[in-house]
């Protein structure tokens, strides 16, 4: 009886063991440590990516998603012939180069001004960046519909009011198409100067003040002590940003859709708008997979060029 | 500890009691769907749960709710409505008035069809409406009963079954309701109501510079337009140019009184083919001209929502405009003590005086199941509506207009306002939209290729040219 006793004990140690020894496996195994996020990564990122490249290869329409043919590069041979097309790249490709740089420039005063006030104990500064940092969460609609009451082309618009007050005319903000796609810039700037703000200021926290002394006592002036010392040691942070901000610009289209709805003609409207448009006011889901795929093939050859100019070729 | 453990096996149990609960009341919920008989209806998930009317025992009026007609033990039909049609003004405030109308048609319903009851999903977006009938209609689950915009009937003419005994006097509808709603034989919905568009004149204005006389041509619109924009200060002549469908649906009214075609018979693009290229190009020549001669200003490009429009009037900055027939007591009329002495609405100016067409839009009843049994009150649901008493008391409090001509005589309201009077004349050469899924296509080539003539970046026979390429590709896929 205690023999039986004890083997059952000795198999129920087995077992323990086995199984202790399984989980410390799976403990020590990378492969179940990735999986939660691979799974993640897997339904919600590529699952998505795929089935936008599947769509872009057939005429797929939203009013019968079920019934379509697979076309393959029919669709991308259309989008590349259309001379529409290529002027709305055009136009996605100011937009995002101005407000880019408007962005960065922008970011970058407003960071270098925060951190001189905050540095001196100056008051106001908290208030600064609550201010500036509400335009960037601020939905885009919503931004798109300020700056059009502000825009509105009438006496009675806000812009347009103070330019009277001052003597002017009356200016097309909306109805000319360079001045609609200069007034899209210039809110789409506003909306997300606040982003590039954040970066920079982080940015300019890493900067030690011992190397600025250093140079402010070797003589270095302002601008020197900012090109040689503080601008060298906010690459990287730079690079996120511009990385970041490009992709943000590119994948705009919900400001402009309330701004300037992509007129007057097509003026104002960028790929993403496009998409917008083929997939929900035409159900063209064929026609904006293919456009998704053009702007994420963009999206990282862009990233690229950031990723080999910025960082280098050996850190790539 | 041990009072750790209990806590703890307490609420392991509670959860999985109530797991268990909730697994059986959904499974309970299938089974009671299933066991109506109503197959061949689909929901699109629509807007929650119900809590139930109660028995057939009770007054219709308690029977009624935002979510049900009828009582709980009747036989369900399903409705898909938009959110003003609801008979509850709490539900909907900014349809209130319309609860108000719609509440007695909904009630007399319930009288008389007490075995039967609808279950109401609303649809709060349009253009998702839209897509998901047609997705439901082609996999076979499409509702019972359907408000439809009579914009997407001829999609539907395959799946919609016919209304043909309710309808009654087939004359006693305007001409473009039968050319939507009877493809062939049988009607197929039941047009509730409708809007046009018409030209907007201060009449003040046009009385010392036209002698009162509305311009009735685009030579006479130019002619009055440029003494206006040279003598007054405000804008003569303004209409949609912006980014939207008002900007062709409302324009299309010069193509279409010259005899133009978008589409054959087939849904196949037409309007770059003969005559029909001439008379579009000529539209958008006009649209030039607007620019040119100085009565529009070039700020039309933004204008994408009607009350824009108003404002411009509103303001003492506009003398006339292309409206839509709903602004005169939506928008001017509750801002203007005088609105009556000092607007006026005519036809649409067109480019030769025997000429006349406008847009018209609205919606209908459309009846969707198969199902004979449930095909009758469906039917007697649709009826109401046709009614001229519903259809007079529902379009006058939500500010739309009948589309049986009749009503026009009967009504007090419509046979005596000046306004519907002239709709209704309006309306007899009124004219509906395509419903062939090209449309999208040609009304968003049509509002980038107006934009572009607008503001003079495309002369307009580029721009028609470029339109119609981009339309004919997206045909030929």
């Amino acid at each position: 009886m205690a023999t039986e006793t004890d083997r059952r004990w000795t198999n129920v140690a087995a077992v323990r063991s086995r199984a202790s020894r399984w989980f410390s496996d799976i403990q020590e195994h990378p492969f179940f440590w990735i999986l939660p996020a691979a799974l993640f990564l897997g339904v919600f990122l590529l699952y998505p990516l795929v089935e936008a490249f599947r769509m872009s290869v057939t005429n797929m329409t939203l009013l019968d998603p079920t019934d379509y043919s697979y076309v393959w590069l029919d669709t991308y041979v259309r989008i590349f012939e259309s001379p529409d097309f290529w002027g709305m790249t055009r136009v996605t490709l100011i937009f995002v180069t101005a407000s880019v740089v408007l962005q960065l420039v922008g970011g970058m005063i407003l960071a270098q001004a925060i951190d001189y006030g905050v540095n001196r104990g100056l008051h106001g500064s908290i208030f600064t960046r609550i201010s500036v940092l509400s335009a960037w969460v601020i939905p885009g609609i919503v931004i798109g519909i300020v700056w059009k009451i502000m825009l509105i082309e009438t006496r009675y618009g806000v812009i347009n009011y103070i330019i009277l007050q001052l003597g002017g005319d009356v200016v097309s903000f909306l109805s000319d198409g360079q001045m609609a796609l200069l007034s899209t810039i210039v809110a789409n700037t506003w909306r997300g100067t606040a982003f590039s703000m954040i970066m920079l200021y982080a940015g300019l926290q890493q900067v030690p003040d011992q190397l600025k002394d250093a140079a402010r006592i070797d003589g270095a002036s302002p601008w020197q002590r900012f090109r040689h010392v503080t601008l060298p040691l906010l690459k990287p942070v730079l690079f996120i940003n511009i990385v970041l901000i490009t992709i943000y610009t590119i994948n705009t289209f919900d400001m402009i859709l309330a701004l300037t709805g992509g007129g007057p003609g097509r003026a104002t409207e960028v790929l993403a708008l496009y998409m917008y448009f083929e997939a929900f006011e035409r159900f063209n889901l064929g026609t904006a997979g293919a456009i998704a795929v053009v702007m994420l093939v963009v999206n990282v050859f862009m990233t690229m060029i950031y990723i080999k100019y910025l960082l280098g070729e050996d850190e790539f | 500890m041990p009072c750790d453990s209990m806590r703890r096996r307490s609420v392991v149990k509670a959860l999985a009691a109530g797991g268990m609960l909730t697994v059986a009341g959904c499974v309970g919920g299938d089974d009671e769907e299933g066991g109506n008989g109503n197959g061949g209806n689909g929901g699109n998930g629509g807007n929650g749960g119900n809590g139930g009317n109660g028995g057939s025992d009770m007054d219709p009026s308690e029977l009624v709710t935002h979510q049900q007609f009828g009582s709980d033990d009747a036989t369900p039909l399903t409705f898909w409505a938009l959110p003003g049609s609801t008979p509850d003004p709490d539900e909907n405030p900014d349809s209130a008035v319309s609860s108000e109308a719609f509440r007695p048609i909904y009630e007399d319903w319930v009288e008389r069809n007490p075995d039967y009851r609808i279950d109401v999903q609303y649809q709060t977006d349009l253009e998702q409406m839209q897509t998901q009938l047609l997705q439901a209609t082609a996999q076979g689950n499409a509702p019972d009963l359907s408000e439809v915009d009579s914009f997407w009937i001829p999609n539907h003419w395959d799946n919609l079954q016919p209304v043909t005994e309710v309808i009654e006097d087939e004359d006693d509808w305007f001409p473009f309701v039968r050319d939507i709603v009877r493809p062939e034989d049988e009607w197929l919905a039941v047009w509730r109501n409708t809007d046009c568009r018409a030209l907007y004149y201060r009449t003040d204005v046009i009385d010392e510079y036209a002698d009162g006389e509305p311009p009735a041509t685009w030579d006479e619109l130019f002619e009055v337009g440029s003494e206006i924009a040279d003598n007054e200060d405000m804008q003569a002549f303004m209409y949609n140019g912006g980014r939207w469908e008002a900007t062709t649906f409302d324009n299309l009214a010069y193509f279409w009184a010259q005899g133009g075609e978008l589409v054959d018979d087939e849904g196949a693009p037409v309007l770059g083919e003969g005559d029909n290229y001439d008379a579009l190009l000529n539209v958008f020549e006009f649209f030039r001209d607007t620019i040119d001669e100085g009565i529009t200003p070039e700020r039309v490009v933004n204008i994408d929502d009607y009350i824009l429009l108003a404002e411009e009037a509103l303001s003492d900055n506009l003398a006339m405009f292309l409206g839509g027939s709903w602004q005169i007591n939506t928008d001017i009329r509750p801002e203007l003590d005088n609105a009556d002495e000092l607007w006026e609405v005519a036809p649409i100016p067109m480019p030769e005086a025997d000429m006349a067409a406008t847009g018209t839009g609205g919606w209908t009843y459309g009846m969707f199941t198969e199902d004979e049994n449930l095909q009758e009150p469906a039917l007697d649901f649709a009826g109401r509506f046709r009614d001229p008493e519903n259809m007079a008391t529902y379009c006058e409090v939500a500010g739309q207009l009948p589309t049986k001509p009749s009503v026009y005589e009967e009504s007090d309201y419509f046979a005596e306002d000046k306004y519907m009077q002239t709709y209704s004349d309006l309306l007899e050469n009124g004219v509906a939209r395509p419903g062939f899924p090209i449309y999208r296509t040609i009304s968003a080539e049509w509002q980038v290729a107006a934009g572009r003539v607008i503001t003079g970046d495309s002369a307009p026979q580029d721009a028609v040219d470029n339109m119609i390429n981009n339309i004919n590709s997206e045909y030929d896929g």
